[in-house]
C-alpha cells in the first residue's frame, strides 16, 4: 500500500470538488420569493358552475371521500342535470380563448408581475390594488396560501383534497362572510372582510389564523385575494357568455363585466351594514338587561324553532335547514358544486366569528354562495337580535339551564 | 459443546445445479448474503437520494427549482416551490428504506448470512430452506415500498413512526382509497404497513436459524467464548428481533385495520370528526400504538448496532494486530445492551402524554445504558493502545466508527435527560444523535465490514486507494453534515419542518442549515466512488487469496470465495480468535484453526 | 505517512470541539430563557454538556494518540494483552456513579415541571386557558375579566374551566397572553392543552416547555415567566390599546401534524402585571362582544 497516496489524492480530490459545491448553491436559483418571472396563470379547463341545483344533495353522498376533490363537482347528480348546471371551456372556440388569454394578460398581469388594469384608478387606490402591492401580495400568497388556494386562485391546490370544506375558489367572485350591503346585483364582500377573514381564519376549517403576519403583509394578501377574484370572474363571465352564444367580441365583453365587476366591488366598500344599537346595550341597570336578555332569548327561541308564522308570531324558518338545531342538517349545493352542511349551531363553532355582530350579518345578508337566505326582508332588526342572543346561549348547557332551553339528545 | 456436524463437506456433494438453483432461488447462505447485500445496496441509493431531497429544501426552503419541479411532476400550483407535502414524504421514505430496507437487512441478512456458519465453522445454517425464504419474503416487502411511490396519494408522509391519527384514520370505502388528516395517508400508507409486515417476517425466519445455527452447529472446539464477537453480536440481535419483532406485527396489523376496517384501536372516543369527516365512534387510544411501536423500534436500534459493533471489534483486532482488549466485557455488554434495550422504549414517548412518572422509570434505565456502550468503548481504545496498527480502509471505517460512536453515545445522554428532552424533543439534536449512531456508526461499520470481507465474499480485493478516497470524504462531509445539526437542535429547531424560516428565532440559523446542505451532497457523491470501486472490483479487482488481511477467525481458512459447503474438512477450534501478536506464533497471528504440534488446544497459559 | 490518519481524525474533532465553543457567541445557541423551571433545564443541559465534553475530549485524544502513536510498523508486534481487570472495574464504576448520579439529580427538575401534583390548581390565583391544538393552528381559550373577578371571590368556581366553556369566554388564534405576576402569588400559567384532530405538541422554546397533544384528552400543562415582553406602545388609545414587543417569543408544532406543521405558528406575549393584562382582555371581550362594526373600519 502506497502510504502517501491518500493524501495526494484526497486533496485532489477535494479541489477539484470545490468549484462544484459553490456551483451548487446555483441550481436553486436566484429569486427566492417571488414567482419565476416566466409563469403565467393557467388557461382555465375546469367546468364553470353556472348554476346551483334546486335539490338537496342525496343523503348518502355526504362529503366526498378524501382526495376526490375535484372530481366530484356535483356530484351525485344525473348526467343530464350536471349538464345544464356546467359549462364546459373546452367548448371555447381556439381563436377566442387565444384573445381571451392575451386581454387577461394584459389586463392582470401574471403571477410574478400582477396588475390590476380595471378601469377605474380611484377604485384601484381604494382596494390598494397598484403593483407594488399586488407584487407583495403575490410573495407572500405563494409562500401562505398558494398550496391551498391554487395559482390562479381556483381553491384547488396541492393540499386541497385532503381539507374539507375545501379552499375557497376565488373566481366565482362569491364570497360568504360579508358585512356589505347584499341588495343587488353580485354581492361583494367589504375588504375589511377578507381582512377579518386573514386575522381570524374560519374555525372550523383548515382556514388558519394569519394574525400574526405584518399588518402590511395582510393588507397585501387582502389585495391580491381581489385581484385574483376579480380576474376570475372576468374569465367566468366571459367564457360563459361566449360559450353560450350570447357575445363574441371579446375585448369588448371584457370590458362590458369590468365594468360590472367593478362597480359592484365599489359599491360593496362604501356599503357597510350598520346594525342598530343593540338593545341591551341602551339599557342601564344589570336587572333591566337580564330582564331583556331573557326575553329576547325566548323569542329568538321561538323565531328559531317555529316552522311557520302562528297568529302574529313570526317564523324565521331556521329548523327547515338547520335541523335539530344543526345537528341533523341535510346536505346542500353551494354555488361552487361542493356539498356543504347548514352549520350545527350547539357547537359555538361559527365560521364567519362568532362576535354578536358578526351573527347579526349572517342572519341580515345571508351567506353568499349557499342557501343561508337574508333575512332583512322579513326580520326587524331587533328580531336579529333575538335569534343572535339565542344562538349565543345554545352551545353552553348551563346557559341554556339557566334561560329554560331544552335540547333532547340526537338520535343515533 | 458441539460436535457431529450432519454431515462434512466431502459428503455433501449435489448434482451440477441451474444458474437459477445455483445463484437466485439458492440455499447457500453466502449467496443469501450477497443477495441481501446487493438488494440493501440498490435500497441504499435510493434512501440516500430521498436524503438529498430533504437536504435541498432544508438548506433553501423558499427556492425555485424549475427543472426538478417539471422532473418529478410537482403540482402546478405551487409554482416552483417543493411542496410540504412533497418534502414530508422524503424525509418519511428516507427513515423507512434506511431503517427497514438498508441497515437492518445489511447487517442482519448480508452481513448475518454470509459470517455466521463460517465463522462457526459450520456448512451451511441450520436451515438453509428457511433461509432462503427469508431472503425471498423481502421481495414482497421491496416491491410494495416501491409500489407506494407510484400509488395514488403518492407514498407515506406521516414520518417513519407513522403515528395515528394522522395515519391511521380509516379510509372511507368506496371511490377513492384516500383518508383524511393528510396527504400520503391512503394507499401509500396501506403499503407501508404491509411492506413491514414482509420485513419483519422475514427477519424473524432470519433470527431463529441464526440463534440455531449458532448453538447448535460450531465446529469442534468452538466454545461460546471462542466466538468472535461478530457472532456474539449477531446471536444477540437475533434474539433481540424475535422477541420484539411480534409487538411490531400487532401493531402494524391494528393499524392496518383501523385503515381499512373502520376499527377503533387508536381512535380515541369523541372524535366523531375530524376535519368534518366522520371519524368512527373511537374507543381506542393514540399513544397504543406509540407503545407498541416503540417498544419494537427501540430494540430494533440496537439489533441496527449490535452487529455493528461486533463487527467493528473483530476488525481492530485484526488490523491493530493485537488481541481484542476485554473480550468477555465485551460480550456482556453486548448483552447488557440488548437486555436494558427492552426496558427503555418510554424515552420515545417522554413528552407524548404518557404519564410522567413512568417516564421517571424510563429515563433511570436510558441513562444506565450509556454505561455498557461505555465499555464498549473503552476496550477499543484499549485494543488500539500498544498496537501496530494497519490502516487499511476497512480499519479506517472502523475507526471512525468508535471515534463518531462515541459522539452519537454522548449526544444521547442529553435526550435521556427527561427535564432537557422536555427542550430537545422532536428537534434537530434528535436528529443529530440519531444520525451519529446510525450513520456515523452503523453505516461505517458496514462499510468496513463490506471492505474487510468483500475478499472473502467475492475472491477479489476492493481498490485500498479508492476505499480511503472514500473514507476520506464520508469521514469529513459525513461529520460536517451531522455535527452541526448539534448546534441547530441545541437552538432548539424543529424537525420534520418543511419551512423553519417562519419562525424569527430560527432565522439566525439559516447559514448553518445551508452549511449542513452542501456538506450533505458532498457526502451523497462520495458513496459513488464506493459503488464504482465495488462493482469495478467486483469483475476486474486482483484476486484475493484465502487470508488478504492475515486473520484469526475461521472464515480466512476456506478458499475465497468458500464452496458450497465451506470447509474442506470440518475445522477444529484450538483458541479464541483474537490470537494476535501471541509470543506462541512466529507471525502476528495465530488463526483459531491452527494446530501448533504438540501442543493441546485449550490448555496453554493466556495472558490477560 | 501512517500518521495522517491521527492528523485527520485529530482535526476533525477538534472542529466540532470548537464549533460548540463559538457557537454561542454567534448566537447559534438555546435561546433566551424566560420561564422559572427554565433555569433547571438550562443548567441539566450544560452539566451533562460538561460530563460529556470531557469525556469526548478523553476519548477522542486517547484514540488521536493511540492512531499516531501506533501507528503500524512492518516488523513489528504489538503487545500481547488480551485485557486489564482492574481497568475494566474502574471504566465500568467510574461512568456507572457518574451516571447514576445524573440521573438522581434531574428527577426533581422533570417532577417539577410535568407530574400533576405539582402543578398550580386551578383557583383565584393561576392564570388559566385552554389551548386547542387544531390543523394548523392553536385555538386559545380565556376567561372572562367578570369570570376572573369572580375566581377571585370564589376560588372553587375556577376549577370547571378546562372542562365547561362559557359564553363570555375569549376566543383567539394563535396568541397566547398571560402577565409575569408575583412569584408565588398569580405567576403561574396552568393550560389545558387539547387537540382537535391530530396529535400535535405546544412547544415554547423560549420556556424550555413542550408537551403532546392527545387526541381524547385533556392534559394538564403549567410554566411561569420571569420577565415580560409588551410595553406599553405611545400610539395606544383608550379605545385601542396597543404594545410593542421588547421581545419575540413564539410558539411552534413540535409533533409532526401534517401539511403546514412548520406553519402553526404562535406567539408568546407576556403583560408587564395583572392590570396590563386585564386592559388587553377587556378590550379582546369588547371586541369579541361586539354588537357594532369598529367605527374605524
Amino acid at each position: 500500500m502506497i502510504a502517501c497516496w491518500p493524501v495526494r489524492n484526497a486533496s485532489r480530490t477535494l479541489f477539484c470538488t470545490a468549484p462544484w459545491l459553490l456551483l451548487a448553491t446555483l441550481l436553486t436559483g436566484c429569486d427566492l420569493d417571488g414567482y419565476p418571472e416566466d409563469l403565467r396563470y393557467p388557461p382555465r379547463t375546469d367546468v364553470l358552475v353556472v348554476d346551483k341545483p334546486k335539490v338537496d344533495a342525496p343523503r348518502e353522498q355526504g362529503f366526498e371521500r378524501p382526495g376526490e376533490f375535484p372530481k366530484v363537482i356535483l356530484a351525485g347528480l344525473p348526467e343530464k342535470e350536471k349538464e345544464q348546471l356546467t359549462i364546459d371551456p373546452a367548448n371555447l372556440k381556439d381563436d377566442q380563448r387565444n384573445v381571451l388569454e392575451d386581454e387577461l394578460t394584459k389586463r392582470f398581469g401574471t403571477p410574478a408581475a400582477p396588475r390590476a388594469d380595471i378601469g377605474d384608478a380611484a377604485l384601484v387606490a381604494q382596494l390598494k390594488l397598484d403593483d407594488d402591492t399586488l407584487r407583495r401580495g403575490s410573495t407572500v400568497y405563494r409562500q401562505q396560501c398558494l398550496h391551498c388556494h391554487g395559482l390562479s386562485g381556483d381553491g384547488r391546490g396541492a393540499t386541497a383534497p385532503w381539507v374539507n370544506p375545501h379552499p375557497r375558489d376565488y373566481r366565482q367572485g362569491v364570497f360568504k362572510f360579508t358585512s356589505s350591503s347584499q341588495d343587488e346585483g353580485r354581492r361583494k364582500p367589504r375588504k375589511e372582510d377578507l381582512l377579518r377573514t386573514l386575522r381570524e381564519g374560519i374555525e372550523g376549517t383548515s382556514m388558519p389564523s394569519f394574525r400574526l403576519l405584518p399588518e402590511d403583509d395582510l393588507e397585501a394578501l387582502a389585495s391580491y385575494v381581489i385581484h385574483l377574484s376579480m380576474r376570475g370572474e372576468i374569465e367566468f363571465q366571459v367564457i360563459r357568455a361566449l360559450v353560450k352564444g350570447e357575445e363574441s367580441n371579446v375585448p369588448e365583453t371584457i370590458s362590458a363585466y369590468l365594468e360590472l365587476i367593478r362597480g359592484n366591488w365599489q359599491g360593496a366598500q362604501t356599503s357597510l351594514i350598520k346594525p342598530p344599537t343593540y338593545p341591551g346595550d341602551t339599557l342601564k341597570t344589570e336587572e333591566e338587561r337580564d330582564k331583556y336578555l331573557r326575553e329576547s332569548i325566548a323569542r329568538g327561541l321561538g323565531l328559531f324553532a317555529r316552522a311557520q308564522a302562528e297568529g302574529n308570531l313570526k317564523s324565521a324558518g331556521c329548523l327547515g335547514c338547520h335541523s335539530d338545531f344543526g345537528r341533523q342538517s341535510a346536505y346542500k349545493y353551494d354555488a361552487w358544486g361542493t356539498i356543504v352542511k347548514p352549520a350545527d349551531l350547539t357547537t359555538g363553532v361559527y365560521r364567519g366569528g362568532r362576535r354578536p355582530v358578526d351573527l347579526y350579518w349572517r342572519i341580515h345578508s345571508g351567506i353568499n354562495g349557499v342557501t343561508m337566505p337574508a333575512s332583512s326582508s322579513s326580520l326587524t332588526p331587533e328580531e336579529v337580535w333575538d335569534v343572535v342572543n339565542f344562538l349565543q346561549v345554545l352551545p353552553y348547557p348551563k346557559m341554556r339551564e339557566k334561560y329554560g332551553i331544552k335540547l333532547e339528545q340526537p338520535p343515533k | 459443546m458441539s460436535v457431529g456436524l450432519p454431515h462434512g463437506a466431502e459428503a455433501h456433494k449435489h448434482p451440477e445445479m441451474s444458474f437459477v438453483r445455483k445463484y437466485i432461488f439458492s440455499s447457500d447462505h453466502k449467496i443469501i448474503g450477497i443477495q441481501f447485500l446487493f438488494s440493501t445496496l440498490i435500497f441504499l441509493v435510493i434512501g440516500g437520494t430521498l436524503a438529498m431531497g430533504v437536504r435541498l429544501q432544508l438548506g433553501w426552503p423558499h427556492a425555485d427549482h424549475g427543472w426538478l419541479a417539471r422532473l418529478l411532476n410537482w403540482p402546478k400550483s405551487y409554482g416552483d416551490h417543493m411542496p410540504p407535502e412533497f418534502y414530508n414524504m422524503l424525509f418519511s421514505m428516507h427513515a423507512t428504506i434506511m431503517i427497514f430496507f438498508v441497515i437492518i437487512p445489511m447487517l442482519a441478512g448480508a452481513f448475518g448470512n454470509f459470517t455466521i456458519p463460517l465463522m462457526v465453522g459450520a456448512p451451511d445454517m441450520a436451515f438453509p430452506k428457511l433461509n432462503m425464504m427469508s431472503y425471498w419474503f423481502m421481495w414482497p416487502a421491496f416491491i410494495i415500498i416501491l409500489i407506494g411511490f407510484f400509488v395514488d396519494g403518492g407514498a407515506p408522509a406521516n414520518g417513519w413512526t407513522s403515528y395515528p391519527l394522522i395515519s391511521s384514520l380509516t379510509m372511507p370505502v368506496g371511490a377513492g382509497f384516500q383518508s383524511p388528516a393528510g396527504a400520503g395517508t391512503g394507499y401509500g400508507q396501506i403499503c407501508w404497513l404491509v411492506a413491514l409486515l414482509f420485513v419483519g417476517i422475514s427477519s424473524m425466519m432470519g433470527s431463529v436459524n441464526y440463534v440455531t445455527t449458532i448453538i447448535n452447529l460450531r465446529a469442534p472446539g468452538m466454545t461460546f467464548n471462542r466466538l468472535p464477537l461478530t457472532i456474539w453480536a449477531l446471536f444477540i440481535t437475533a434474539i433481540l428481533q424475535a422477541f420484539a419483532l411480534p409487538v411490531l406485527t400487532v401493531a402494524l396489523i391494528l393499524q392496518l385495520l383501523d385503515k381499512t376496517f373502520n376499527t377503533c384501536f387508536f381512535l380515541p372516543p369523541g372524535m366523531t370528526t375530524v376535519g368534518n369527516w366522520h371519524a368512527g365512534p373511537g374507543g381506542g387510544q393514540t399513544l397504543l400504538w406509540q407503545h407498541l411501536f416503540w417498544f419494537y423500534s427501540h430494540p430494533a436500534v440496537y439489533i441496527m448496532i449490535l452487529p455493528a459493533m461486533g463487527m467493528v471489534s473483530d476488525i481492530i483486532a485484526t488490523f491493530a494486530r493485537k488481541p481484542l482488549f476485554g473480550y468477555k466485557p465485551m460480550y456482556l455488554s453486548l448483552a447488557g445492551i440488548a437486555g436494558l434495550g427492552f426496558i427503555v422504549w418510554g424515552h420515545h414517548m417522554f413528552q407524548s402524554g404518557m404519564d410522567p412518572r413512568l417516564g421517571t422509570g424510563f429515563m433511570i434505565a436510558t441513562i444506565m445504558i450509556a454505561l455498557p456502550s461505555a465499555v464498549k468503548v473503552f476496550n477499543w481504545l484499549g485494543t488500539t493502545w500498544g498496537a501496530n496498527i494497519q490502516f487499511t480502509t476497512a480499519m479506517l471505517f472502523a475507526l471512525a466508527f468508535v471515534s463518531l460512536f462515541v459522539i452519537g453515545g454522548l449526544s444521547g445522554i442529553f435526550m435521556a435527560a427527561t427535564p432537557v428532552d422536555i427542550a430537545i424533543h422532536d428537534t434537530m439534536f434528535i436528529v443529530a444523535h440519531l444520525h451519529y449512531v446510525l450513520f456515523a456508526s452503523s453505516l461505517m461499520g458496514i462499510f468496513a465490514g463490506i471492505y474487510y470481507w468483500f475478499p472473502k465474499m467475492f475472491g477479489r480485493l476492493m481498490n485500498e486507494p479508492l476505499g480511503k478516497i472514500h473514507f476520506v470524504l464520508t469521514f469529513i462531509a459525513g461529520n460536517c453534515t451531522f455535527f452541526p445539526m448539534h448546534i441547530t437542535g441545541a437552538a432548539l429547531q424543529p424537525r420534520r419542518y418543511s419551512d423553519p424560516l417562519q419562525y424569527k428565532w430560527l432565522e439566525s440559523l439559516q447559514g448553518l442549515n445551508i452549511f449542513i446542505s452542501i456538506s450533505a451532497f458532498v457526502l451523497g457523491a462520495a458513496q459513488l466512488i464506493f459503488l464504482v470501486n465495488f462493482f469495478y472490483s467486483l469483475f476486474w479487482g486482483p484476486k484475493a487469496g484465502r487470508n488478504p488481511w492475515r486473520s484469526n477467525t475461521l472464515e480466512w481458512t476456506a478458499p475465497s470465495p468458500p464452496p458450497h459447503g465451506n470447509y474442506e474438512t470440518t475445522p477444529i477450534v484450538y483458541r479464541g480468535p483474537y490470537e494476535y501478536a501471541s509470543p506462541e506464533s512466529e507471525e502476528d497471528y495465530l488463526p483459531q484453526t491452527e494446530n501448533l504440534n504438540g501442543k493441546v488446544a485449550g490448555t496453554q497459559p493466556v495472558h490477560h | 505517512m501512517q500518521k495522517f490518519w491521527s492528523i485527520l481524525f485529530g482535526a476533525t474533532m477538534l472542529a466540532a470541539l470548537l464549533l460548540f465553543i463559538v457557537a454561542p457567541f454567534v448566537g447559534w445557541w438555546l435561546p433566551k430563557n424566560v420561564a422559572t423551571f427554565g433555569g433547571g433545564i438550562d443548567g441539566l443541559y450544560y452539566l451533562i454538556l460538561a460530563i460529556t465534553g470531557f469525556f469526548f475530549v478523553l476519548t477522542e485524544a486517547i484514540l488521536v494518540i493511540a492512531l499516531w502513536r501506533f501507528a503500524g510498523q512492518p516488523g513489528k508486534k504489538s503487545v500481547y494483552q488480551h485485557g486489564n481487570h482492574q481497568l475494566e472495574v474502574i471504566w465500568t464504576v467510574v461512568p456507572g456513579v457518574i451516571l447514576l448520579v445524573l440521573a438522581i439529580v434531574q428527577i426533581k427538575v422533570w417532577a417539577d415541571v410535568k407530574f400533576i401534583k405539582n402543578m398550580p390548581k386551578p383557583d383565584g390565583t393561576t392564570q388559566q386557558m385552554e389551548v386547542l391544538a387544531k390543523q394548523w393552528e392553536w385555538r386559545v381559550r380565556y376567561p372572562s375579566s367578570a369570570r376572573m373577578a369572580e375566581w377571585a371571590s370564589n376560588p372553587k368556581a375556577a376549577e370547571d374551566f378546562g372542562r365547561n366553556p362559557h359564553l363570555d369566554d375569549i376566543y383567539l388564534p394563535n396568541e397566547i397572553h398571560i402577565w409575569k405576576g408575583d412569584a408565588d402569588k398569580d405567576n403561574k400559567v396552568l393550560v389545558h392543552l387539547k387537540t382537535g384532530d391530530v396529535i400535535h405538541s405546544f412547544f415554547l422554546p423560549n420556556l424550555r416547555l413542550k408537551q403532546d397533544a392527545l387526541p381524547g384528552k385533556t392534559i394538564p400543562v403549567w410554566f411561569a415567566v420571569t420577565e415580560y415582553n409588551l410595553e406599553a406602545d405611545p400610539q395606544s388609545t383608550e379605545a385601542e390599546p396597543r404594545w410593542k414587543e421588547k421581545d419575540i417569543w413564539e410558539l411552534a408544532c413540535a409533533e409532526f401534524c401534517g401539511t403546514r406543521h412548520s406553519m402553526m405558528r404562535g406567539k408568546l406575549y407576556v403583560h408587564k402585571d395583572k392590570a396590563d393584562f386585564l386592559k388587553w382582555l377587556k378590550h379582546a371581550e369588547a371586541e369579541q362582544d361586539r354588537h357594532a362594526p369598529l367605527a374605524s373600519r
